[in-house]
């Protein structure tokens, strides 16, 4: 018997059809083979597709919102090109290229509150458990401060180094460079005395 | 068996709570440290510039998602909160990975019960006058929290202020921050993020 499972967050509805997976054991209200999707954004076109579709969408979206969460303005695209984000002027460009010959590639704009609508319809689809689905996107986890930090270049990690050991050694050398005080030793100073 | 002797080789979480207790014992926090509670201090002071009570939600949350044993009463949250550097009355000792942990939850939580708003000072397509009104009481009230509560001589407290100056950058990325906060997987990417710099943003 085919499932049905809808989630609804403002411009976003995602509607997802499935049946349990007998084979693992899930029950008859739960979702363990996913068999098509409809999303819904208002004011675009629909958008089906099957588990891989969706997988490289929650994959790309997922990845972009925790690169746009810290700040850094990036293009995400899945593995076979078929779906690619990237921020253009203050909106983000979301394009979306058909695997069946002769459909155009379809690019929608969205604004800030829209990305976090659609991010948080398909984190309902995600966390559902009543949806027993092994989403590849989840483990495909991107260690963006890693990639970062891995991404400045070298002689910016040691500049605080450098400026302190060049702090230092002019510090050490204008200090040798000052003149010591000359001391009278005892026997000349009543030299002096006695002279005057 | 092979499994045991792996996790006795390497285990991040005893590896973080050796560097943590060392950092206790010493009484000093680390540079991520400050940066962690510095941003989500100002993330908690942006919920509070969206809702006027957000004071009286995060008592009321705080019940909820059952977090009394570390906040029993709203003080503590200030208590916690007071962690960040950049506020005038700060507290130099760091902030427990705990109540660290517990501030991190109440601010998805409250990012997730405020989205409604959140998203509407977001969108680009609410554009009227009533929504301009709301804009211009949100920047009004988050510049009045950053000068009342933040030290502003301190050089990040007023880059904050003059980015204010231009708010439709800076706080608009703060409020995409909070509305990426919320639901299932909030928590998940705004722990991931909390250690990358406020800079990054502006």
């Amino acid at each position: 018997m085919k499932l049905n499972r809808s989630y609804n967050v403002g411009f976003a509805g995602l509607d997802v059809y499935g049946v349990p997976d007998h084979s693992l054991g899930h029950d008859a209200n739960t979702i363990g083979v996913i068999l098509n999707w409809r999303l819904k954004l208002v004011g675009h076109s629909i958008l089906e597709g099957k588990k891989d579709h969706i997988d490289n969408l929650i994959s790309v979206v997922n990845a972009y919102t925790r690169h746009c969460i810290s700040g850094l303005q990036t293009s995400i695209s899945s593995d076979c090109n078929s779906v690619s984000i990237s921020s253009q002027d203050n909106s983000h460009l979301l394009s979306l290229t058909s695997s069946k010959e002769g459909i155009e590639p379809l690019s929608i704009f969205l604004d800030d509150a829209e990305l976090a609508d659609l991010t948080l319809c398909l984190d309902k689809l995600i966390y559902d458990s009543s949806v027993c689905v092994n989403w590849e996107s989840i483990h495909a986890n991107r260690m963006i401060s890693k990639k970062r930090s891995l991404k400045s270049p070298l002689h910016l990690k040691f500049v605080h180094l450098l400026i302190g050991i060049l702090l230092f050694s002019t510090s050490s050398l204008l200090y040798l460079r000052i003149p010591s005080p000359k001391l009278d030793l005892p026997n000349q100073a009543i030299e002096k005395d006695l002279n005057f | 068996m092979n499994n045991q002797k792996k996790s006795t080789r390497y285990n991040p979480s005893n590896n973080h709570d050796y560097v943590s207790m060392i950092q206790e014992l010493l009484g000093i926090q680390t540079i991520k440290n400050r940066r962690a509670i510095e941003k989500l201090d100002l993330l908690l002071l942006a919920i509070e510039a969206v809702d006027i009570n957000a004071s009286v939600s995060i008592s009321s949350l705080t019940n909820t998602i059952e977090l009394e044993h570390i906040f029993p009463n709203y003080v503590e949250v200030w208590k916690s909160r007071c962690h960040n550097p950049m506020r005038r009355s700060s507290r130099n000792s760091p902030i427990s990975r705990e109540s660290f942990d517990a501030l991190l939850l109440l601010l998805s939580k409250l990012s997730q019960r405020f989205y409604p708003q959140i998203r509407n000072l977001l969108s680009s397509s609410s554009s009227n006058l009533d929504n301009q009104y709301i804009w211009s009481q949100f920047c009004y009230r988050f510049e009045e929290l950053i000068s009342e509560r933040l030290n502003s001589r301190r050089v990040a407290v007023k880059n904050y202020l003059i980015h204010s100056r231009d708010p439709q950058i800076f706080y608009k990325k703060i409020l995409f921050i909070l509305a990426l906060s919320s639901g299932d997987g909030g928590e998940i990417r705004l722990r991931s993020s909390l250690f990358e710099p406020l800079s990054l943003l502006k």
